[in-house]
């Protein structure tokens, strides 16, 4: 059986401009991503500066973002995500760590983006 | 280039520095090839001339005090067989550092990252009840280069990214399947409600003259049966489930594989790689810490170049060592040269190692065994090792050895198996 998801629900209020997604697999871990806007894939692999559409275009829909990451270190097996949201009304920082279950072990991490306009 | 070629065959470590508290019985001149001039452990071990049987790789700040505490021994005597190593860099958590940042450093990163400090000590037995004199060392190494990541490992990487992908679409099932079959088990409960209403209703009907029921046993029974497609739907949703499970827990373990030999293949970069280590060495009289000495230094510069698509590797090892005992405390200069490559499922390797002895008399330095060794020596040799299946590997040797204090060259001429173990020889060298 799979272990939980480490997972962040947030919502990120979108503005005029082009909303940006990069995801960060930090603690020099082996991770890969994909990301679904609402039910579409709309990338995966590495993560960085992806465009998911204007704030006119996208607010009301969701961006879920799954990442996993592998250990790949020898003596330490500490993992972390960043996602950054950039062109809405703030740019977004969310980081959440966590560590394989065992030595080379994976972990699925789970971020999921409301994206809210002026008028919600 | 396999690492298959380090194996010790004609070379015994020799027993260089001035830590060695041996007997002065007559020695000759050891055999020794440039694989043991690099620095395979710690360079402040390799200072002391020692192996510890375990070295300290603290990586928490935490870990390095209490090993520190450990190491600094008792009432200011300086202990036996201590030896660590720790890279300052490491010591706390690198959360924003990504996998290509770490692959793409730039020399400023790169001696961060990669520069480690060591010490050891060492307290040789003694024969008689004196208090035994002990020394201690102090090293620095960093990488200056570190190459490019292999062809192999960026195969590896891409294996992996493709099971990641795979791991994600079956986690979505998975988690979709488990959203599905949510209400299993009320669903089953309550379909064991009707069925047994349902079976009271039929036989009151049938056997009884309640007829009156019959609509309400008709009512039960399109109940019933819409309750056994939802609890069908819900058990195929939770089939799925399980069955998604095993393929995540099955793309889990070859992640496992994958990473394991990530983390062997990332150790061996490809283009130049260069080494650099420093350190030093003192005496520290009948033990006591007040009571020390500068005992001798030692420089190991070590570049390498791996081909990225020949199997080509080059090896140069350049060190300097300073008051070695087994050569009456002179000081020690090696260069030497290593080329191999890949020749179908072997390698065939040749060195050629120059050995200048410093600080010596005019008519060169002494040897222990009470002859004189040359002030200047060379060695060559070449190497083939082919496998022979499973850890069994053939390997051969040939060329010349050091001059021997009497002036004549040993030939090296090996033939052997490697059992994984280490190396039998079969015809030895005459040394």
């Amino acid at each position: 059986m799979p272990r939980k998801p480490i997972a962040v629900r947030k919502e990120y209020a979108v503005g005029p401009d082009q909303v940006r997604l990069s995801v960060l697999v930090g603690d020099r871990q082996f991770g890969t991503s994909m990301v679904f806007l609402d039910d579409e894939l709309v990338a995966n692999g590495d993560i960085d500066e992806l465009p998911l559409g204007t704030g006119p275009e996208i607010a009301g829909r969701a961006v879920t973002v799954y990442t996993v990451v592998t250990d790949i270190r020898d003596k330490k097996n500490d993992m972390s995500v960043t996602w950054i949201l950039t062109g809405g009304e703030k740019t977004a920082t969310i980081e959440k760590s966590g560590s394989g279950a065992k030595s080379f072990g994976s972990q699925m991490f789970k971020a999921v983006f409301e994206l809210t306009g002026d008028d919600e | 280039m396999r690492p298959r070629w380090l194996i010790p065959l004609v070379a015994a470590t020799p027993a260089l520095l001035g830590a060695q508290e041996s007997a002065r019985e007559p020695v000759l001149p050891q055999a020794v090839s440039l694989e043991t001039f690099r620095l395979s452990g710690p360079p402040a071990l390799a200072l002391l001339g020692s192996s510890a049987a375990s070295v300290a790789r603290p990586n928490t700040p935490r870990d390095l005090i209490a090993s520190l505490v450990s190491g600094a021994g008792a009432n200011g005597i300086v202990p036996d067989g201590y030896a660590l190593e720790t890279a300052p860099f490491w010591l706390v958590r690198r959360r924003a550092m990504t996998l290509a940042e770490y692959h793409e450093a730039s020399i400023g990163q790169l001696i961060r990252q990669f520069t480690a400090i060591s010490v050891a000590t060492s307290r040789p037995s003694s024969r008689s009840d004196a208090p035994r004199d002990a020394r201690a060392s102090i090293a620095i190494r960093t990488l200056l280069a570190n190459g490019r990541p292999s062809p192999r490992l960026r195969a590896i990487g891409d294996s992996m990214r493709i099971a990641q992908l795979d791991y994600i679409s079956r986690f979505r099932r998975w988690e979709d399947a488990g959203a599905a079959s949510s209400g299993l088990d009320g669903a089953r409960r309550r379909l064991e409600q009707q069925e047994e209403l349902l079976s009271s209703l039929f036989i009151r009907v049938l056997a009884g003259p309640e007829t009156s029921l019959r609509d309400s046993t008709i009512r039960t029974l399109a109940r019933r049966d819409s309750l056994r497609a939802f609890v069908a739907s819900r058990q195929s949703a939770a089939d799925r489930e399980l069955a998604a499970a095993g393929d995540l827990d099955r793309i889990e373990a070859r992640l496992e594989t994958l990473a394991k030999r990530f983390a062997a293949e990332e150790l061996e970069p490809h283009g130049l790689i260069l080494e650099i280590a420093a350190g030093g060495r003192a005496l520290f009289e009948e033990g006591q810490w007040g009571r020390q000495r500068t005992d001798g230094l030692g420089i190991w510069l070590t570049p390498m170049y791996r081909s990225r698509t020949s199997g080509f590797e080059l090896i140069g090892v350049s060190r300097y060592l300073s008051g070695v005992k087994d050569y009456d405390g002179h000081d020690l200069l090696d260069i030497g040269l290593r080329a191999g490559i890949d020749a179908g499922k072997g390698s065939f390797s040749a060195e050629h190692v120059w050995r200048s002895l410093h600080g010596s008399p005019m008519s060169g330095p002494a040897s222990p065994a009470g002859g004189e060794y040359r002030s200047r020596t060379t060695r060559w040799a070449v190497l083939l090792d082919y496998p022979l299946g499973g850890k069994l590997w053939a390997v051969a040797s040939f060329g010349s050895d050091y001059r021997l204090p009497d002036g004549a060259r040993p030939v090296i001429a090996t033939i052997g198996l490697n059992l994984g173990l280490g190396a039998i020889e079969i015809i030895p060298s005459r040394r």
